[in-house]
């Protein structure tokens, strides 16, 4: 019982998040534009219930996105939220271990889609809805950093290196399917 | 003429398009005898071939030179990226030469932003002047 | 002469011989060599050049591109020696750019006006903007080593295929040292020369392949996704006038700026808004620190609105599924 009250809750959420917000140059329509809340987390797999699946499969219409001609994407790397446009380049406060240079990455965990006049918020979008591709340009670091640490009345000074890594991305494709 | 065009240069954005590795060539600096050298003998001795195999777009050049072993990496950009590997092992000298690979051939800079971006901006800058008139703050 | 420089050029120990013998030689020897029978550098030869096939990998060009072509393609007129050159690439490639990036353009801004089309289309394959591709985007060098260094440190003769190889314009001036010959018309600058590889890889790729999919594919990656703001390579002399005639064409009522906000009109440092309307469509709209300085900007914006028009079908008369789009009436001629 409890499960379905979660589940019902959350087809509501969902519904109430996909509202496109209108225009922001439209005043009249100011105040009537919904805010989806985003921070509320609920669980992501699938269930096995018929009446959820067909719901979940269920798609937005984005056609308002689709004519619009620039987008911009809030992509989140490990819950890390960054606003792209195609052929930005995106720094990563850390060494993609994994990744060679070249490499082209598929981003899944999108929390925002936009243009200028349309917005689209969900919580996590349907990765079916987009493409979002970026491509490892460089794996560097900032420049040596030397850092000198001192106690009080105390004649000791201790030099700390850093010389943190930087993974480099270039977003490539940023479109709607 | 009513319109007159003003010329100008497309930028390139590396990736867009066509990836191209910004790395084309590493020197090898080797001395025969040297002992600072020895991890890198061992390397082009035993592991050259197979790097070389799977980095096909660098090209690597081994320069016989007395004194301590050097790296360089060369870039499209027309900088040079050196680093002295006295003393290293086998390992270590191919750490450095995967840092030469990744690397962009850009000097090391301070990153401020998270999103670096020659796009204008697609949702537009606030103007205090398209707020509603109601509610618009009033001096 | 000609006949001691063939019979050594058999053996091919010989040949960095050939190459100070040339640098010696007049102009006149040095052509007829040219124009003779043009040897076309085997794969066995291109593949002990380690720069050039860096570039053939680097470029991902298919393995149908032979590594020969591509050195036939770094290969100017006025190389010196004996290679073929890039002359017939050239042209082929030419000819693809200059279809590729039109149609790109046409199809894309159908409304874009003549002049700046024609300068959007030579900032895409002019001999300048082909000169950064082949430089600062390939990577690809200059054959620049004189012949004497090359002996001394010992160079295969090989290794110099995968770089550019062209007669530049003598630019060392020494002192106490003058040119009697006059300027050989072969000479080029390092640019175009860029641009003539560059033009020549692209003509390669098609002979090579055959396939006219993998050439504009290879246009679109290289050459016309890089980043043009067309928008801000119009520079109009009436714009005001330019947009009442453009409504009068096309049947709109007459454009009336109309003031939208304001702000500190009393102060030094005013700004208004101005929107321009044709009845009650809004065509364009900007600010300016003076009336007329912001009915300018926004009648600047209505008709840059107008020409920077983008069809939503995206397809070009290349495509198969292509399917015409608008056909412009052109520019407003005020």
């Amino acid at each position: 019982m409890h499960f379905f009250i979660r589940s019902l809750a959350r087809i509501q959420l969902r519904n109430t998040s996909r509202v496109f917000t209108s225009p922001i140059t439209n005043y009249s329509l100011l105040a009537n534009r919904t805010f989806s809340i985003s921070s509320t987390k609920y669980n992501q797999t699938i269930t096995n219930t018929t009446q959820d699946s067909k719901i979940l499969k269920q798609l937005p219409d984005l056609t308002p996105l689709k004519l619009e001609d620039d987008l911009y994407a809030v992509i989140k790397v490990h819950s890390n939220p960054f606003l792209v446009t195609e052929g930005d380049k995106v720094i990563l406060p850390y060494n993609l271990k994994h990744a060679q240079v070249g490499d082209v990455l598929n981003f899944n965990d999108v929390a925002v889609i936009g243009s200028r006049n349309y917005t689209f918020t969900d919580d996590s979008i349907d990765p079916s809805l987009y493409t979002i591709k970026a491509v490892v340009l460089e794996k560097t670091k900032l420049p040596m950093r030397i850092r000198e640490i001192t106690k009080r009345r105390q004649r000791k000074v201790r030099h700390a290196i850093s010389k943190p890594h930087r993974t480099i991305l270039r977003i490539t494709e940023l479109k709607l399917k | 003429m009513p319109i007159k065009p003003i010329p100008l240069l497309p930028k390139f954005q590396n990736g867009l398009g066509s990836f191209i590795l910004q790395c084309k060539k590493i020197t090898l600096q080797v001395d025969k005898a040297g002992g600072s050298s020895e991890g890198l003998r061992q390397f082009l001795k035993l592991r050259l071939n197979n790097y070389a195999i799977s980095n096909p777009k660098i090209e690597f050049r081994i320069v016989e030179k007395h004194g301590h072993p050097i790296i360089k990496g060369h870039y499209i950009n027309g900088r040079e990226k050196a680093i002295c590997i006295r003393n290293l092992n086998v390992d270590n000298v191919e750490n450095k030469l995967n840092l030469l690979k990744e690397s962009s051939g850009e000097q090391l800079r301070k990153r401020t932003n998270k999103v670096e971006s020659i796009n204008q901006s697609i949702r537009g800058i606030w103007s205090p002047l398209h707020v509603d008139p109601s509610i618009r703050h009033k001096i | 002469m000609q006949s001691i420089i063939k019979s050594s050029s058999s053996s091919s120990s010989s040949v960095t011989f050939i190459r100070i013998r040339q640098f010696s030689t007049s102009s006149t020897l040095f052509n007829n060599l040219s124009n003779s029978n043009k040897t076309i550098v085997s794969e066995e030869d291109a593949s002990k050049s380690a720069p050039l096939v860096a570039l053939h990998k680097r470029l991902n060009l298919p393995n149908d591109y032979k590594l020969g072509t591509l050195t036939r393609a770094l290969t100017c007129r006025s190389s010196r020696g004996n290679l073929a050159n890039n002359y017939g690439l050239n042209i082929l490639g030419k000819n693809f750019l200059s279809y590729y990036v039109n149609e790109y353009l046409l199809s894309k801004y159908p409304r874009l006006p003549l002049p700046v089309l024609n300068t959007a289309v030579s900032s895409y394959i002019s001999t300048e903007s082909l000169h950064n591709v082949g430089k600062y985007s390939w990577g690809i060098e200059i054959d620049e080593t004189p012949i004497l260094n090359k002996i001394l440190n010992e160079e295969p003769k090989e290794y110099s295929l995968g770089k550019l190889r062209f007669l530049p314009i003598n630019q060392i001036e020494e002192t106490g040292i003058t040119k009697l010959t006059s300027k050989s018309k072969d000479e080029i600058n390092s640019s175009s020369a860029y641009a003539l590889g560059v033009r020549s890889i692209i003509g390669g790729l098609y002979i090579s392949t055959q396939s006219e999919d993998l050439t504009k594919k290879f246009i679109y990656d290289h050459i016309i996704s890089r980043k043009l703001d067309l928008s801000k390579m119009f520079e109009f002399e009436q714009p005001t006038r330019e947009l009442s005639r453009l409504c009068k064409r096309e049947g709109l009522t007459k454009p009336i700026a109309k003031l939208l906000v304001e702000n500190g009109r009393l102060s030094d440092k005013p700004i208004y808004v101005v929107g321009v309307f044709s009845g009650e469509e809004k065509l364009g709209e900007s600010y300016g620190s003076s009336l007329n300085e912001a009915k300018i900007r926004a009648s600047v914006n209505a008709l840059k609105n107008w020409y920077l028009y983008k069809p939503l079908n995206n397809s070009v008369p290349s495509d198969k599924d292509y399917k015409p789009s608008i056909i412009d009436h052109g520019i407003v001629i005020v």
